[in-house]
């Protein structure tokens, strides 16, 4: 297995899947729940598919309003943490069942956890950078999360938020936002798609998040469409939030890296490289 | 009417009451051409002054032949700006810097191809830019343009449009005030016309930036667009819709057109741009914003800008199509 989570060496990248049944080691899916579907049936049936592929099945929280005892009797682990917000409590939990189930000869873990809306100030932000470490998590381990967001419940704004850091979608991918951030392996995120002005706040506070833990950030534009001056400002911004930190970009096209000499970021003192 | 001082522009003391002196100098013949251009380059260097050089390849030829060794006189050629003139006050800033180091004046002598413009909007443009010139340098003491003209052609409607864009005449070695000189006021342009049948419309507000992105790249290809030119339209585009949304009443209006083997997005909003440099200056890495028409200017062959408070902002993009 690779250092990005893939079998041979395969490329992590973003993609749309049908069903949970596509789910994969390594993805880190967002699955926006829709109103109308049997969400603890499909639920379900993804811990169900766990247990046939020989996976430790780990549930944060109270799944779709499921009792614990729902998924303890297909043989889950129900982490009933008392602060799913805390990143670093969920993470840990995740990580030691991660590792128990590496000692007990199961094939990967799937995660399944229902992300719980946040309004406080500041909460989005956390919850991205939260994300982006399980993100990390599942790409370095090659486990599978599927985070379920019952959208009636979330602001919109902070929905597109978090969804811009899951890699893997549900259903049709939805046009906002228009890129995708992910974890390529230690310290290395991807980004693909568009970043416009309509995603630049969004793509600033993942890499925000990111920098958090990641002072130096190999950032692969190989995926990344188009980006334009307010996502590049985004860019900047971000790095300059933080004292120390470096990101440099790798392998964005012509047509980006064109565009990086003429808005004038190509200069000293910036903390964002462009590779040729 | 913003004026802008270009970073690194020196100005002594000595020469704070002086001004940019921007001079046409209307030629016939080779013979003028020379006596002229190389008496204004002479005086140049007899003042210890730099000399920048850009003029069609003919005419650089000749002058090198006279000015062999001369290092104190560089030649650049403009088309190493672009085809768009929307990027010539920046590459004039740059070029008029890299001589004039340690605050030495620098003299340009700018000759525009006039009888090489591709179009009637390609024409247009070239005068404004002449005229912006004036507002780009305004506070440059240290730094004089003169701009040969060619009038062989004894063509004196076109001369006056060109001429009303320099305040001083150059004749006989000497310049005079030019009483036909557009100094004051929004700069005069044509009417657009309008586009050419057929053409496709549509709005846009926020939330609708991948959809403009959609149409603009559908018409583009169907027009002939190359891949690499859609990929520049595609950011320009992004940013004059983006500036539509943000600053111009949060809506535009898109239409595209073929016309004549030009592809072109016109974008129309509420808002205006008082600033007729808007994007005719390259930004700063410190710079927070004000890089979308700079980008439209540099990634496009032609930008038309339109604006006024009663009537809003249009905003032309051209991208020439290559023959297939």
């Amino acid at each position: 297995m690779g250092s990005d989570g893939r079998e041979g060496g395969e490329v992590r990248a973003a993609r749309a899947l049908a069903t949970l049944d596509e789910v994969d080691v390594g993805d880190h899916v967002c699955w926006r729940v829709d109103a109308a579907a049997p969400f603890p049936g499909t639920a379900r049936a993804y811990v169900a598919d766990g247990a046939l592929y020989g996976d430790k099945i780990v549930v944060v929280g109270a799944v779709g309003g499921v009792a614990g005892d729902t998924f303890r009797a297909s043989a889950a682990v129900v982490l009933d943490l008392p602060d799913p917000g805390d990143a670093d409590s969920v993470l840990a939990a995740v990580k030691r069942e991660a590792r128990t189930a590496a000692r007990e000869g199961y094939r990967s873990v799937r995660v399944l956890a229902e992300r719980m809306p946040v309004t406080e100030p500041g909460a989005a932000h956390d919850l991205m950078a939260q994300e982006l470490r399980l993100d990390e998590f599942a790409s370095e381990c090659g486990a599978m999360v599927v985070c379920a967001f019952r959208p009636s419940q979330w602001q919109a704004d902070t929905l597109e938020y978090v969804a811009s850091v899951h890699p893997h979608e549900m259903g049709t991918r939805a046009e906002r936002p228009a890129f995708r951030m992910f974890s390529t392996g230690v310290g290395s995120w991807s980004v693909d798609g568009v970043i416009d002005s309509q995603g630049a706040a969004a793509f600033n506070a993942a890499l925000r998040a990111a920098l958090r833990y990641t002072p130096r950030m190999r950032l692969c534009f190989g995926r990344l469409q188009m980006i334009d001056a307010a996502g590049m400002g985004a860019l900047v911004e971000a790095a300059n939030h933080l004292p120390g930190r470096h990101v440099v970009v790798e392998g964005a096209n012509e047509t980006v890296r064109l565009c990086w000499e003429l808005a004038g970021y190509a200069a000293p003192g910036v903390p964002v490289v462009m590779a040729v | 009417m913003s004026t802008t001082q270009p970073p690194g522009a020196p100005e002594s003391a000595a020469r704070s009451e002086a001004r940019f002196r921007h001079e046409l100098y209307p030629y016939r013949g080779q013979d003028q051409f020379m006596t002229g251009t190389l008496g204004y380059i002479r005086e140049a260097l007899e003042a210890d002054e730099a000399v920048v050089v850009a003029v069609p390849e003919a005419r650089a030829a000749l002058l090198r032949g006279e000015l062999a060794g001369e290092p104190a006189v560089t030649f650049v050629d403009t088309a190493t700006a672009g085809p768009n003139p929307g990027r010539l006050v920046a590459a004039w800033t740059a070029w008029l810097e890299g001589s004039g180091e340690g605050g030495r004046p620098v003299r340009g002598v700018g000759e525009t191809a006039w009888s090489q413009a591709r179009n009637a909007a390609h024409l247009s443009e070239l005068r404004q830019h002449e005229w912006l010139l004036n507002q780009a340098f305004a506070r440059s003491s240290a730094w004089s343009m003169l701009c040969p003209y060619d009038a062989t052609d004894g063509d004196q409607a076109a001369l006056r449009s060109v001429s009303r864009c320099h305040p001083l005449i150059h004749e006989d070695g000497r310049n005079t005030p030019n009483g036909d000189f557009l100094d004051a006021g929004p700069y005069p342009f044509e009417v657009l016309p309008a586009p050419c049948d057929p053409y496709q419309e549509v709005s846009y507000t926020y939330g609708d930036l991948a959809a403009v992105r959609s149409k603009v790249a559908q018409c583009a290809s169907d027009a002939g667009v190359s891949q690499e030119q859609q990929a520049k339209l595609a950011v320009a585009a992004t940013e004059i819709a983006t500036n539509s949304i943000r600053h111009g009443g949060g809506s535009g209006t898109l239409r595209t057109w073929a016309q004549d083997s030009v592809f072109l997005c016109e974008f129309r909003d509420a808002g205006y741009i008082a600033d007729p440099m808007a994007g005719r200056i390259r930004p700063s890495a410190r710079q927070l914003g004000g890089r979308g028409l700079w980008l439209a200017h540099q990634l496009c062959d032609l930008v038309e800008i339109r604006s006024t408070p009663e009537q809003g902002t249009t905003v032309r993009l051209h991208m020439d199509v290559q023959a297939r």
